[in-house]
């Protein structure tokens, strides 16, 4: 019985504590405006029930992402889009980073009734085609919702002493000294093997195999593992995001640290950086970008009608000049309202799809370049 | 002009963090990451410098806070309290928990607070040092620490170093990250496994939930014995309880400071390390998992080390150092900040704000846990079989949160506790497969790491000056272990014999 | 000298833990057998009783079958209505059901489910097993999971 005189004189502390933070702190949970000089306007995290109108009204909505980790770009989109469609919709959003397999799983399983729904990139249908989960959890299986946005961030990083700074100056240097390999350090079945197979088979077919053999791919690490492979000159070449970049190429940054940023896979706004199409990558004779695409998931069951509240809050999400401003803040892309349309969102998603699998086909066996 | 941010709301915010990280850190299977995760979107609303006192109060309250229940009921309430249990537990059932528990909390502000001067004042030095630290270097400490299962397990090693290595083995279940191949796991699992099991529910399964199979088989018997509620001169809690743990207490603050500042190296590591380390030079070894306070203070000082240290490499390098400080990273991007090389330079005033933060949360876990902790401590005289089920539902809250609501883990959760039951029967020790457990995808990864970048040559491991200094430190560890072993058995033997 | 291959390194590590394992496992038989045969005992030893003698069957495996139930339902009835039926049994179970016991029981069951509950589902916005007893008060913006 103590325990529960402990818990409870405990929580009663924390939520008087916690209320008066809010009073003072700029109410979090409250409707008002943050009060404490926060230069964010954006909605409180937890919006209000009232605010806005639609089926799921003060409903508890699951939003699950693929990745475990909530500091990466799929947490900060996902949650980004949901504290708006809250709003809009007047539901109680709240991302759960559950990972790959189990958001699929969670929408195979899920009903239709809108209160589950998983926002990802194009790892959903990428990790399908790598086979790194199974057949069952197909597009086919699932249905696409609206677009919610783009991350073109991607890019490639050498360190600032290396004699390249540009995707095209790594192919000369490998054509300038036939001794020399590049080591790219890339993670399997995601964004940047496929930007990576891309350059590679770009290489292959303007410059022959002998260039191509000689570049090399290290496989497997998260961003900071990747950094410490560059620091170390383990490897030659890292893929990251322009966003977790960019603070190594400044001045002031001591040599060992110091990189260039390079190849992104699509123009990033505010950032200075030549994409992979700009520095002359094609696939199939397109120039060649790939930047992320953020979508909405729903189980293939999913009631038509909430759908289509999804898509209508969507598109005046995406219109909101707050939005565009918040979105911009993390150097993502807001969309038109066209493309947010659940017809254009899905015939996008399912062409990507399609190009996708002819590069993972095309593209050689890591056994061979590792 | 103050060089830092500090005002009312502040306070204030720090305390509510401060609380609220306790009751995560304290509550089996809620973390201090969690705590971060969970508050973090409550940070839109404010400025950078009143989210850091807030997140900062989470981390500092949510790394403390686990010492209660690994000291009263002998279920450590986040990964790296693990070793408090050894000796606090043994503690509190003797009825000196009171004492226990201020042992704890007064090596956790020290541990605190050197971890923070460790970071205001040598923070380009240990980053500096950290860089020198390759994949081949922390795979060596993950051995040294993985060394610590040979102290453990005297009297039985070769048990104790097998149920280690079955840990590794489980910990390796689900899906490889670098290849992305599934290995050990059934096709119809992997949905459910890619991460294979997740560690909080294998550690409150281990020690929480067969703790009360093992109690419910002997009937729910279970009682302290009453020790006249602490009033008895011996065990009564004084500052001369730390006379002579000096070294130990500082040792072990950097212990878990440079832990912290190793990126990649996780902070269970550290509590595990210090302890071995207060182990290895204590002058009474044997007292040692009996309930001394020199093991509670390896290893409380050495968790909240971490703190200040995994801080480190995140402010000044741009990669946190543990868990929860990658969460921190959201939230200095929410406020557009990148933390990176150039922070420190670029951001005195957060960077002040920052140390000041870190003091003040310091000095609020201290005067909130050392104060009430009289009456919290009682909870060890509430009977097991009312405990008990709220325990149960407790640990299903903290297992299904674990990755954000998933009934798997739940299960998981089940499956350990069965697991840890028969461990206990067939005498194969849980707390040395858990260390295994904690510590062997880490060891994979920097193995292949290191062996991939050397092209499958295993001297590397033998090419660097700070990999034989490691190397060194692993066999005087192993040697000491084995001559301990090897001197207690004589003395059983003679002891046998008389 | 460990060749690494992409398509197969998945295995290095755990073949080689297995690997020690095994040894370990030889070990272990080898020199408890010889301790054994040193004593004067067979080399290979019957194994003990598993279970303590006179062991409480009825808290044992009711405690296991409790557990499992309330894992079952968790997701099918919803997380504090399913709590506040086990926390119940739970403490029946361990203490009875003497009268005194029972309201005992009840209280905590009622007390601790909607605590935690309300504490975590609500004021810490973390995701509980929803099901069919979860209740929405749409007017009021929350969910009792």
């Amino acid at each position: 019985m103590k325990l529960k005189k402990i818990v409870s004189l405990l929580l009663s502390g924390a939520m008087a504590l916690s209320m008066a933070a809010c009073t003072v702190g700029g109410g979090s949970n409250s409707t008002a405006p943050a009060a404490s000089g926060s230069d964010s306007n954006a909605p409180a995290a937890a919006a209000p029930a009232g605010a806005g109108a639609s089926s799921l009204k003060g409903q508890n909505v699951r939003v699950v992402i693929g990745s475990t980790s909530t500091s990466g770009d799929s947490y900060m989109i996902a949650d980004l889009v949901t504290r708006y469609l809250s709003a809009e919709m007047g539901f109680n959003g709240k991302v759960d980073a559950i990972g790959n397999a189990a958001a699929l799983d969670e929408i195979a399983n899920a009903k239709g009734d809108g209160k589950t729904v998983m926002m990802f990139h194009d790892m959903t249908f990428l990790s399908v085609l790598f086979g790194s989960v199974s057949e069952d959890y197909a597009l086919e299986t699932m249905t696409v919702g609206p677009r919610i946005g783009q991350n073109p961030g991607g890019c490639f990083g050498a360190a600032a002493e290396s004699p390249y700074a540009k995707l095209s100056e790594v192919t000369q240097y490998l054509i300038d000294n036939p001794d020399k390999t590049v080591s790219f350090n890339i993670e399997s079945g995601a964004t940047s093997h496929l930007c990576f197979a891309a350059y590679y088979l770009y290489v292959q077919e303007t410059h022959g195999d002998e260039v191509a053999g000689r570049i090399k791919a290290i496989v497997g690490g998260t961003t900071a593992e990747k950094l410490q492979r560059l620091w170390d000159r383990n490897a030659d070449v890292i893929y990251g995001d322009t966003s977790a970049f960019a603070q190594y190429t400044e001045e002031g940054v001591q040599d060992q640290l110091k990189m260039n940023m390079f190849g992104s896979c699509g123009t990033v706004n505010g950032v200075e950086i030549d994409s992979m199409a700009d520095d002359g990558v094609t696939f199939n004779g397109a120039p060649f970008d790939f930047a992320k695409d953020f979508c909405m998931y729903f189980p293939k069951d999913m009631d038509a009608s909430v759908l289509a509240e999804y898509e209508a809050a969507m598109k005046k999400v995406t219109e909101d000049p707050q939005f565009q401003a918040d979105m911009a803040k993390l150097f993502y892309n807001a969309l038109s309202a066209d493309e947010v349309g659940v017809e254009a969102s899905q015939k996008f998603i399912y062409d990507k799809r399609e190009m996708c699998s002819e590069l993972i086909e095309r593209s050689p066996s890591l056994d061979s370049l590792t | 002009m103050l060089p830092f941010t500090i005002g009312i709301s502040q306070i204030l915010v720090a305390a509510m963090g401060v609380v609220v990280g306790i009751i995560f850190g304290a509550i089996p299977g809620m973390t201090a990451t969690m705590a971060v995760a969970v508050f973090l979107p409550l940070t839109y609303a404010y400025d950078l410098e009143t989210a850091l006192y807030l997140l900062l109060g989470l981390y500092v309250g949510g790394i403390s806070g686990g010492l209660i229940p690994a000291i009263l009921i002998n279920i450590p309430g986040t990964p790296s309290s693990i070793t408090t249990t050894f000796d606090g537990y043994p503690m509190a059932k003797r009825g000196a928990g009171e004492r226990a528990l201020k042992v704890g909390i007064v090596s956790s502000f020290v541990g605190g607070i050197i971890s923070l001067i460790a970071l205001a004042l040598f923070t380009p030095l240990l980053s500096a040092a950290a860089l020198k630290f390759s994949s081949v270097e922390k795979f060596l400490i993950i051995l040294f620490a993985l060394t610590v299962i040979a102290a453990l397990s005297k009297g039985q090693m070769l048990r104790g170093i097998f149920a280690g290595f079955f840990g590794v083995l489980i910990s390796l279940m689900g899906m490889f990250s670098v290849n992305n191949a599934y290995r050990m796991v059934p096709d119809f699992m992997r949905s459910k496994m890619q991460d294979g099991f997740q560690l909080l529910p294998v550690l409150i399964g281990l020690f929480a939930i067969s703790q009360i199979f093992e109690e419910a088989e002997e009937g729910m018997r279970f009682k302290v014995e009453k020790m006249d509620n602490g009033t008895s001169s011996t065990e009564k809690f004084s500052f001369a309880d730390f006379k002579g743990q000096g070294v130990n207490l500082i040792r072990s603050s950097l212990i878990g400071t440079f832990m912290g500042v190793l990126p990649g190296v996780g902070g269970s590591a550290a509590s595990i390390l210090a302890y071995a380390q207060a182990k290895n030079f204590s002058k009474h070894p044997e007292l040692l998992g009996t309930g001394a306070a020199e093991g509670l203070v390896a290893s409380e000082a050495s968790n909240n080390g971490l703190t200040g240290g995994a801080l480190i490499p995140l402010l000044s390098l741009g990669i946190p150092g543990d868990s929860t400080t990658a969460v921190l990273i959201s939230a200095f991007m929410l406020q557009g900040i990148q933390v990176g090389p150039l922070f420190i330079t670029q951001n005195p005033n957060t960077w002040n704000t920052i140390l000041v933060a870190l003091l003040l949360c310091n000095i609020i876990m201290f005067v909130c846990m050392f104060y009430p902790i009289k009456w919290i401590s009682k909870i060890i005289y509430i009977p097991r079989q009312r405990l008990y089920p709220v325990i149960i539902m407790i640990c299903i809250v903290g297992a299904y949160a674990t990755k954000n609501g998933r009934i798997f883990d739940v299960w998981a959760l089940l499956i350990f506790g069965i697991v840890g039951y028969i461990f206990g029967k067939i005498k194969i020790p849980a707390s040395c497969f858990l260390i295994g457990f904690i510590l062997g995808k880490d060891l994979e990864n920097y193995f292949i790491q290191s062996i991939s970048a050397s092209g499958g040559s295993l001297m590397v491991f033998f090419s660097r000056p700070i990999g034989w200094f490691i190397w060194l430190l692993i066999v005087a560890s192993v040697a000491y272990a084995l001559w301990d072993n090897a001197k207690d058995k004589k003395k059983k033997a003679a002891e046998a014999a008389q | 000298m460990i060749q690494v291959v992409y398509s197969t390194e998945h295995w290095i590590v755990p073949i080689i833990t297995m690997g020690v394992l095994v040894v370990l496992l030889a070990a272990i038989i080898l020199t408890e057998g010889r301790a054994r045969v040193q004593e004067g005992k067979p080399f290979f030893q019957k194994p003990g009783r598993f279970f303590l003698e006179n062991y409480d069957k009825m808290k044992l495996w009711g405690t296991l079958l409790l557990f499992a139930g309330y894992i079952f339902a968790l997701d099918v009835i919803g997380f504090t209505v399913t709590s506040l039926i086990f926390v119940f049994l739970f403490n029946v179970l361990y203490t009875g059901t003497s009268k005194k016991a029972l309201i005992g029981s009840a209280v905590i069951a009622v007390v601790a489910s909607l605590l935690i509950s309300v504490m975590f589902g609500i004021v810490f916005n973390i995701t509980l097993p929803s099901g069919m007893c979860s209740i929405t008060f749409a007017d009021f913006g929350f969910t009792i999971y």
